[in-house]
């Protein structure tokens, strides 16, 4: 969960204006008080849509207890068991249900919250400056404290990557490399299918939220605010109950999909785009009106402007989004667990297999992969994005 | 680059904004009436909240009248979207493409009108010239100074051969010493293309400077529009006379108007007679006569039209700013040339002089 609150905090605090600090210092604050009194209170939306988000992605959370609650029961596993193991669809989905509830109350309160409370940039030019809020031994302390958690994710995934070279971790040391040769030809299949319907779906999911994007940011139209609430739900949902509803309304003609490949891209679809709708919402928001304006003042159709003007600047975004989608996709395990069969199995769940038959190393070599994969994938993005360099998207005067 | 000028012509153009949510009208603009000349620069003056910007709007199309006719050369363009007129906009935040170099970006108009690859060259450098970019034609707009980008979005409004050039405070968010010298750059350029042109801002001394001609709004209305020496020297109302520069305003009856446009006006018991007098103005009637501060002295006690006590002085080199405590209110006197010259002292009884040959009657109403 850390990196969903770090990634929403530094957003936050990147955008508060060092200014503010600055002129608490200046009358005379201590760097405490300037603390809890400036800083805090302009993180506060901030912060508490963190805590949200955290919570609503813990409550879902299907994979981790899958594996490690044991005996302590969870709404989704219980779910999953009711479905799968005792064939009690309906109990499945009432439980379904029962977690759906909490996260979809704390998923719309913090959207409506924090679009209410931003009053993160009030004026003329904002200045992120980095200032000295602590003192340093204090500082020395914060470090000290965030180096022990890194380390401790760091060793995490050291764990899985030493697991491939050991006969069967946790019960024998011994060095092999035969999990390696097992692993891959035995999870051969599911990675290609995983990778093959994943780049399906991306694409499609990619180009979608971009056109709804620009619909929701630059038209008006009737039934707008509910197309985007339709669109953006899937998030908020458990993906036990995505995975659910699915096997319930494609089980007859004519939309009798379960068992298929199109099921398993349509989920991907469906879950990703939220994603890129938000990012995309969120590029276009800083494009300055005035440059659409401007190109169609110059004579382009609409068409014209947003093929010269519009695409090249969501470009950068519409990369990332379309990674993120991928990787999403191939670590999708809650919604995909109920969606798989002989014909198109999922890699995450070769993993859950391995493990639960106690082959520890051959469940590291498929994680191992899909952690490599999706390295590269990133790694490719960040090259390609940086290419176009940190595009402004707005120059001159705001 | 000679082409014909066009003139513009706006019939009763009405805007109203109606808020989706609460359904709330606003009118922002009403029964505007304006023609203007071919090859002439019109300023839409007046304060935040006028008016001004929509009009513009309406004439780039950015926005659509809820009434009215808008006319570009005879033809009427009131429903046409921006990229169907002959208009070209220099906007407030100059909207210059972050993704093209200064070359693509002045070009960009020319590439939408398939204008051939050779044409594009010559004119984009051509234009590049008449606005000094020249040596920065690859140059990425986010490297830019605030200066040169405002004219990279002239130049790419230029370049085009727009029948009309519209300005949306072009040089709101450039420091003053900038604004002056783009001031007299986007005249040069205006004359010597004889490009008709239509200028928003709410700085009046921007307006004075570069237009043929003054259009005074205020609340969506046009109050008065005349060339800047008529619209400073002859105002119609308070507000305009108040807005165009500073301007001391003496409450008096009105006894006669005479047939030369003069105002016989009593203040206090005294006689003074105005030069000229604003519509409105009529024998009986409540008016006030309004004097400039370069038209005021400074003399002894009981020589003027009042008595006061100097309060401050403002010393600004070519000029010092004396500002009077009277029964009137605060009134600025500016002493010309003071060097030399023995100005009242802080504190100093003295009394206004004014000169009725440079006053004008206005009725006394401060809308």
């Amino acid at each position: 969960m850390f990196p969903i609150a770090f990634l929403t905090l530094s957003g936050v605090l990147e955008a508060i204006d060092s200014t503010f600090e600055d002129a608490s210092l200046d009358l005379n604050a201590s760097r405490w008080r300037t603390f809890t009194r400036v800083t805090l209170p302009l993180a506060a939306p901030g912060i508490l849509s963190a805590w949200l988000l955290v919570f609503t992605t813990s409550l879902a959370d299907f994979a981790n207890p899958l594996l490690l609650s044991g005996s302590f029961r969870v709404l989704s596993v219980e779910s999953y068991i009711e479905v799968t193991g005792m064939n009690r669809l309906g109990n499945g989905a009432a439980l379904s249900i029962l977690l759906l509830l909490p996260t979809l109350a704390a998923f719309f309160a913090q959207r409506a919250w924090v679009s209410k409370k931003s009053f993160v940039v009030v004026t003329g030019k904002p200045s992120a400056r980095l200032s000295d809020l602590a003192s340093k031994p204090v500082r020395a302390g914060i470090v000290a404290a965030v180096a022990v958690v890194s380390a401790f994710i760091v060793s995490l995934y050291l764990t899985i990557v030493a697991g491939c070279f050991v006969k069967n971790w946790g019960i024998d040391y011994s060095f092999t490399t035969s999990n390696i040769v097992e692993a891959l030809q035995r999870g051969k299949a599911a990675l290609l299918s995983t990778a093959t319907l994943a780049a399906i779906a991306t694409p499609i999911a990619g180009m979608l939220a971009m056109i709804a994007a620009v619909l929701v940011v630059r038209k008006r139209f009737p039934g707008k605010r509910l197309l985007e609430a339709l669109m953006m739900t899937p998030f908020a949902i458990p993906g036990t109950l995505v995975g659910i509803s699915f096997i319930l309304a494609f089980n007859k003609p004519p939309l009798l999909l379960v068992g298929t490949g199109a099921i398993i891209v349509i989920c991907y679809i469906i879950r990703e785009l939220p994603v890129g709708l938000e990012g995309g919402v969120a590029t276009l928001r800083q494009i300055d009106p005035a440059i659409e304006e401007a190109a169609s003042d110059l004579g382009a159709d609409q068409a014209t402007v947003f093929r010269t003007v519009i695409l090249p600047l969501i470009r950068p975004a519409f990369i990332s989004s379309m990674s993120y989608t991928f990787v999403r996709s191939m670590t999708a395990v809650s919604a995909i667990i109920f969606l798989i069969s002989a014909r198109w199995y999922h890699i995450t769940i070769q993993i859950y297999n391995f493990s639960e038959n106690i082959r520890f190393g051959l469940a590291s070599v498929l994680s191992t992969a899909l952690i490599l994969i999706v390295l590269a994938v990133f790694g490719l993005m960040r090259l390609v994005v940086r290419k176009s360099g940190n595009l402004e998207k707005t120059v001159g005067a705001r | 680059m000679s082409k014909k000028s066009v003139p513009v012509r706006l019939e009763r153009v009405t805007k109203i904004f109606r808020d989706p949510k609460t359904r709330a009208e606003t009118t922002a603009v009403s029964d505007v009436e304006l023609d203007i000349e071919p090859g002439e620069l019109v300023t839409l003056l007046g304060p935040s909240g006028c008016g001004k910007t929509t009009t513009l709007r309406m004439i780039g199309g950015f926005e659509l009248p809820t009434r009215g006719l808008i006319r570009i050369d005879g033809e009427d363009v009131t429903m046409l979207p921006p990229n169907a007129r002959q208009t070209a906009t220099v906007f407030q935040s100059y909207g210059l493409f972050p993704h093209l170099d200064v070359f693509e970006n002045v070009a960009y108009g020319l590439r939408v009108r398939k204008v051939t690859r050779a044409e594009i060259g010559r004119r984009v450098a051509e234009t590049l010239a008449l606005v000094g970019l020249t040596e920065l034609a690859r140059r990425s707009p986010a490297r830019l100074s605030g200066g040169q980008q405002q004219r990279v979005a002239l130049a790419r409004s230029l370049v085009v051969e727009p029948q009309v050039l519209l300005l949306d405070e072009p040089l709101s968010n450039l420091d003053a010493l900038l604004r002056e010298q783009m001031r007299v750059e986007i005249r040069r350029i205006q004359k010597a293309l004889g490009i008709t042109a239509v200028y928003v801002t709410h700085d009046r001394v921007e307006a004075m400077s570069l237009s043929d001609r003054v259009v005074v709004m205020k609340d969506g209305v046009i109050r008065q529009a005349a060339r800047p020496s008529v619209i400073y020297g002859e105002p119609d109302s308070k507000f305009v006379a108040g807005f165009v520069g500073k301007a001391a305003f003496f409450p008096v009856q009105v006894e006669s108007v005479e047939a030369d446009g003069g105002c016989l006006c009593s203040l206090a018991g005294r006689k003074v007679r105005a030069a000229t007098h604003a519509p409105g103005v009529a024998a009986g009637s409540a008016a006030v006569i309004m004097a400039r501060p370069e038209s005021l002295r400074l003399g002894e006690p009981g020589a003027g039209a009042c008595d006061g006590t100097v309060t401050t002085n403002v010393y600004l080199g070519s000029s010092v700013e004396s500002y009077i405590d009277t029964d009137y209110g605060e009134i600025l006197v500016q002493v010309d040339d003071p060097t030399g010259k023995r100005v009242a002292g802080e504190g100093s009884r003295v009394s206004v002089v004014l000169d009725g040959t440079r006053a004008r009657a206005l009725p006394d109403r401060d809308e």
